[in-house]
Parts: C-alpha cells; structure tokens; sequence
C-alpha cells in the first residue's frame, strides 16, 4: 500500500505549488499542511520500545516553514515567543521519527550554524575562505593582512531590527571598513573576500544535484553578493557541470552535517579553485530550474512518489 | 589544463541557423541578434575552441573577420571565455507542462452557457482562456464571467477579453474591471477609431490593447508578423517538440462546436452534448499538436522558427497540414517581410477560406 505523503509549506510558496502540479498529473494524493494554515493535528508517543509519531510513518516534504501546531487565538497571544520555543523540540523530534523518509529540515534551516558548516566543509576537503569569529580589533587585526578584503555576514540568523514604526531585515554580505570597527563588539564572523569566476549555486534533495553558474563578475553592482539583484541586464546564469571529485566532497559535507536538501554557494577562483561559502538548507530553486531549464519541480514530483510507491 | 582559453555560448543564448542568415536567440534576455551564417557555422562546430585553433581551422584566411565575429559576441555577452569548456553544458531543451490543456480559446455566440464550459474548463485544470466577442454588449457578460470564476475560486487563473469598441470599453471602465480581478490578463478591444496600447497598472497583468482592427469572426486569427515573435525559454523549447499554436489547445467555436482552434473545420462534438473531456480524448484531437515549425515547409528554413507561433487553420496549401502559415509574410530565402494578403501566390488560399477583404 502507498504510504501517506505530507508536503509542509507556505500557502504562497510558487515551488510547492509547482510541484503539486505535477504530483496531481500523476494522481498521487497528498496532504497539504501549511505554516499559515489553520490546524495540523500531531502527537508523539514515547515508549520503553520506542518513540512513534504522526509522521513516522509517511514521507514527509518539509519545502518551508513548520507544521502548525498552534490553535489560532494563541498564535495571536503575547505568549506567542514562549509557545514558539516550546514548540520547537516537537518539530526537531518529528523530524526526527523519520530520518529516512522526512526530506527538508525546518530545524536546519531555524538553526543554521555557520561555523559548523565551515568546519563541516573543511573536513571534507573544501576550500573555505580563512575566517575568523572575535569580538576585539586586536585578535581582528592579528588576523588580517594588508592589501586584503574583507567582509562579515551572519553567524546563523539573519540580522533583523523592529522598531515602532519600521522593520529592517537584512540577508547579506558587506565589506569591512576598518577604519569603522570599534575596539569591542558583538561576536562577529569575519572573511576573507574571495576573488570570484563565477558564482555557483547547488541545488539538491536527495541524491540530485543541480548546478548554475552565475556570471556576476563582469558587473560591479553585484560583485559583493548577487541577492542586490541587478535588473537591467541580468547576470548570464547557466547550466554547470560539478566535476567529480568536487561534487564527491559536497555529497560527503551533506551527509556529514545531516541535510537531505538544500542549497549551496561556492564560488569559482580565477585560479579555478572552488571555495565553500554556505549552506541554506530551506533555499529556493526556482530561481535555478527556471534559468537551466532543469524542471527540478517535476523531478521532485518524481522522487516523491517513488517514496510514496515503493519505500 | 591547457593554458588557452576555449571560446562557449552562454547556455541560453542559442543560434539558429536560417537559408540566408541566422539568429542568436538569447532566452534570458528576451531578444535576438541576426548573424551570418559563416559565423552561425562556427559556433555550431567550433564552440569549445580556441580563437587560435578557429582561425587555423579557417586556414588563417579570415583572422580579420574571426575577431570582429568575437568581439562582436563578447560585448553582446553570448560568449565568454574559459579553461574548462566541459563544465558548462548545453542547456536541456525539454519542454514538460503537468496540464493536459493549458489554453483555450472561446468564441462567444448566441446560446453561450459560460457556466457549463467554464466548469468544463476547470475541471479540464486549464488555466489559461481568451474570450473573444464579435458584437457589442459585452461587458455584463465579461463581468458574469469573472464573478462566476471568483465566486467558484477556480484553476483558471488568466483570462483575456478580445471585444469590440463601444461606449463601453474605456480605459477607465477596463481597469476597474482590471483593479477587481487578479485574473484578467488583457483586452483586446478591436474595431477601434485608433490603435493604442495602455500599460497595466501592475505586474505587467491586465494591459488593454486598443486597435483599428476590424474583426467580425474568427478569420481574423493567425496573423503572423516581426512583432509577434516571442524570445523566451517556454516557447523555445515547445517549438522543438510540439505545436506552438495548437499544442494543449482547445476551443469552442460560436456555434458551440468543440475544436482544435475556432477557426478549423473539424468538430469533435458540440458543447451541447459532448464534454470536452470526450473531446479530447477522439483519436484525432491531438493531431497537430506534434507538427513542429522543423517540419513545417518554409519555416523550416526561417531563422525565426523557434521565436514564432504557428496557425494551421490558414496555409498556404490547404491540402498539406506541413504548409507554410498562410498569413506569414516573412520570406527566408530573400529575408524580407512582405504583405501576406497581396501576395499572387496566396490568392488561391485566400479565396478557398473566403478571407477576401478581411
Ligand atoms: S491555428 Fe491559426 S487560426 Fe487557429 S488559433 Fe492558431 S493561429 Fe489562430
Ligand atoms: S516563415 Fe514560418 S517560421 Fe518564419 S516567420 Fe513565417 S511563420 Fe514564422
């Protein structure tokens, strides 16, 4: 018997529904539980044998966003930050009841830890950029050389500021000034800028990886990092082919910090070396299927209903 | 590695080889660039290459010319330079589409039950519909036909209007309906005192084309000019598989017959007593929907044939479902876009579909 399939997303999620397009040309009936959706019922039991949920036993999506476990009226409380965090433990357990057939991570992506990854990458024989955590000038400048660039980002979560009147969120990658750094301050992840080729950014679930090549060098405006998009003539994105032994230590950096899917920058050296630069493992592919014409929906679709069908 | 870098098209700009000149289509950047076909010719062959090893291959007779070619290319950004010529694939040419019918054309007529094929429709999950209304008093039944697709919540998520001109059809009536539905994705209002064309307020959805058009019936349709080409991936890579007019088409004509596109002669049932569901699935529904512009004479010697839709209701020869559009002017052994209806050769098809004056 066909077992159970549960996509967890956004309403307004456009892969997801892409992707349940083609599960519904094939005819495969699916549960649909949505973040902002109202109600998803759970529960989990713990036994001397073992632990089962309501999950355990079905293949899971997790494409975006948590399953919603909270009635309306409490989303709505001022105990909502509490409930959140109570919450949290459930869904890092339901995810994993089923290591085996639970594809994409909301813990993953809620706890995405930089200087794991790094480490994660390095072990695996990735170049990384040389990269340092401080909170002082004095270990950043021993740190440093001269004539070198250097930007900071995140350490895990993306930084973000709500006043009374406005919001600011921000997603990216700046340059250094030393000339502005104070003499103390908050624990801060520092690199090395690496001179780019090209960008590349991975795609994968499961055992597919898909690849785009991103040619933003040839335009100042996105030398820093691609998101400030750039409209008017946008960067060429093509198809990439990973050559074996890269792609052979991204599968090994996968599996070793425990992601089915995902996606991934690294970056082209002019001397042709690939250099790890990050993980997102609730990253959008859209973006990349579109521009290489890889019609990742429909393979997903695909892998989805092999699960269904004969796990 | 060797030390010279190869010359690569990016993935997405792609040539196409025409009887007298080709094109680089560049999908990503929604426009084209016309080339020779001694240049066409050397990006088909010689892509992965050096300029040295290109330049040699022509026996160092057209250096001059190589150059031009590649700085041409470069500063139009089609190609760039690399080690590693392998990394960067042809881009798949595949085209899949999870809806068994994505567009249909509906011509509006005396005894139009919009509720009973709009249900057909949706159950059909066809997303896209046209419209299209050859009298006045139009607009209760657009207004009917929107309320009953938000009422419904329906799949049908982009309907176009073609109408005719009347006290009715101002910009401003049109972009209230606009501003009220998600769903409307154009007007074509025809018959009009002069052509314009108003931008939508947003998205790009929902823009109105007014033109001096006269359209009475379905004769109208098939109409193929330089300004119909479309640059992008979607109708690139259906080109090279299917019908890029028919292809998951259906269509009701004014008397309710159910067809390929109004303006056929062949019904597959009237919508009275067959659904379209039995429509599609008569052996002979998806006949052209594999006839692609490769094997479709004249075209398939036309540069444009990959950017350019197809009509198979008017061809040149009648008889032969491989003629060239009849209402295609373009010639592509002289490179020049001529009018269609004064050309002597198409006068015998132009009587046999009675298109005399339209
Ligand atoms: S086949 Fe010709 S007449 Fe029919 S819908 Fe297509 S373009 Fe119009
Ligand atoms: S000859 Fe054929 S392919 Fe060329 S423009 Fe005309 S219809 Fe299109």
């Amino acid at each position: 018997m066909n077992k159970n399939l549960i996509i967890i997303s956004e309403r307004n999620d456009k892969s997801t529904n892409n992707v349940l397009e083609w599960l519904d040309y094939y005819d495969i009936d699916f549960e649909r539980k949505n973040v902002d959706s109202d109600r998803s019922d759970f529960c989990i039991r713990i036994s001397t044998q073992e632990t089962t949920t309501s999950v355990s036993d079905c293949i899971v999506w997790n494409r975006r966003g948590y399953m919603s476990l909270l009635p309306t009226h409490l989303k709505k409380s001022e105990w909502i930050g509490y409930l959140k965090k109570e919450q949290f433990p459930v869904l890092a357990t339901l995810e994993k009841s089923n290591p085996k057939n639970y594809i994409g991570s909301y813990v993953h992506e809620l706890e995405n830890n930089k200087l794991n990854n790094l480490q994660a990458a390095a072990k695996v024989g990735l170049e990384i950029p040389k990269t340092i955590v401080t909170n002082n000038k004095q270990d950043l400048l021993n740190f440093v050389e001269v004539n070198k660039k250097y930007i900071t980002k995140s350490l895990v979560y993306s930084p973000f500021l709500e006043k009374k009147d406005c919001y600011y969120k921000g997603n990216g990658t700046i340059v250094v000034d030393f000339e502005k750094v104070s003499e103390y301050f908050a624990p801060s992840l520092i690199q090395e800028y690496i001179d780019k080729e090209i960008e590349i950014r991975i795609f994968f679930i499961l055992d597919n990886f898909y690849a785009m090549a991103i040619f933003s060098q040839n335009d100042l405006k996105t030398q820093i990092d691609f998101r400030n998009y750039n409209d008017v003539s946008p960067n060429r994105c093509v198809p990439f082919e990973l050559e074996a032994t890269t792609l052979a230590k991204i599968k090994e950096f996968v599996s070793l910090i425990g992601c089915n899917s995902g996606s991934i920058d690294l970056i082209l050296t002019p001397e042709n070396k690939f250099v790890f630069l990050e993980i997102n493992p609730m990253g959008q592919y859209h973006w990349l299927s579109e521009s290489c014409n890889y019609y990742v929906d429909k393979h997903i679709a695909e892998l989805l209903i092999e699960k269904v069908v004969y796990e | 590695m060797s030390s010279i870098k190869k010359i690569k098209l990016f993935a997405n700009c792609i040539p196409v080889k025409g009887a007298e000149r080709s094109l680089i289509c560049d999908l990503q950047r929604n426009r084209f660039d016309f080339i020779p076909n001694d240049l066409c010719e050397i990006l088909i062959l010689h892509e992965g290459k050096s300029t040295t090893e290109i330049k040699y291959i022509y026996k160092n007779l057209y250096d001059e010319i190589i150059d031009e070619y590649i700085d041409f290319l470069l500063e139009k950004e089609y190609v760039f330079f690399t080690h590693h010529p392998n990394w960067f694939p042809k881009m798949g040419l595949q085209w899949q589409d999870p809806f068994r019918i994505n567009n249909a054309i509906i011509d509006v007529g005396e005894n139009f039950e919009f509720e009973k094929i709009l249900f057909e429709l949706d159950s059909l999950k066809c997303k896209a519909v046209e419209f299209r209304f050859y009298d006045q008093k139009a607009i209760k039944i657009v207004n009917d036909i929107l309320n009953y697709l938000q009422l419904k919540k329906s799949i049908i998520s982009s309907v176009g209007f073609v109408l005719h001109y009347s006290e009715e059809t101002t910009e401003h009536i049109l972009n209230a309906i606009i501003s009220n539905n998600s769903r409307v994705a154009y007007f074509v209002i025809t018959n009009s005192p002069k052509n314009n064309f108003i931008k939508s307020l947003s998205n790009n959805v929902g823009y109105i084309i007014y033109t001096k058009d006269v359209v009475n019936d379905a004769t109208h349709c098939g109409l193929i000019t330089n300004m119909s080409l479309v640059i992008n991936t979607k109708l690139f890579t259906e080109s090279q598989h299917h019908n890029t007019c028919l292809n998951r088409k259906i269509s009701i004509d004014k008397n309710g017959n159910i067809k390929n596109c109004p303006s056929m002669t062949e019904s597959f049932g009237n919508i009275k007593d067959t659904t379209l569901e039995e429509a599609l699935n008569h052996p002979n529904f998806k006949k052209y929907w594999h006839i692609t512009k490769d094997q479709i004479e004249v075209c398939k010697d036309c540069e444009f044939r990959h950017i350019c839709t197809d009509c198979r209701a008017y061809t040149e020869n009648p008889e032969d479902q491989y003629s060239k559009p009849l209402k295609c002017g373009y010639d592509p052994y002289t490179n020049e876009w001529e009018e269609w209806s004064t050309n002597p050769l198409k006068q015998e098809a132009i009587e046999y579909y009675r298109l005399q004056g339209k």
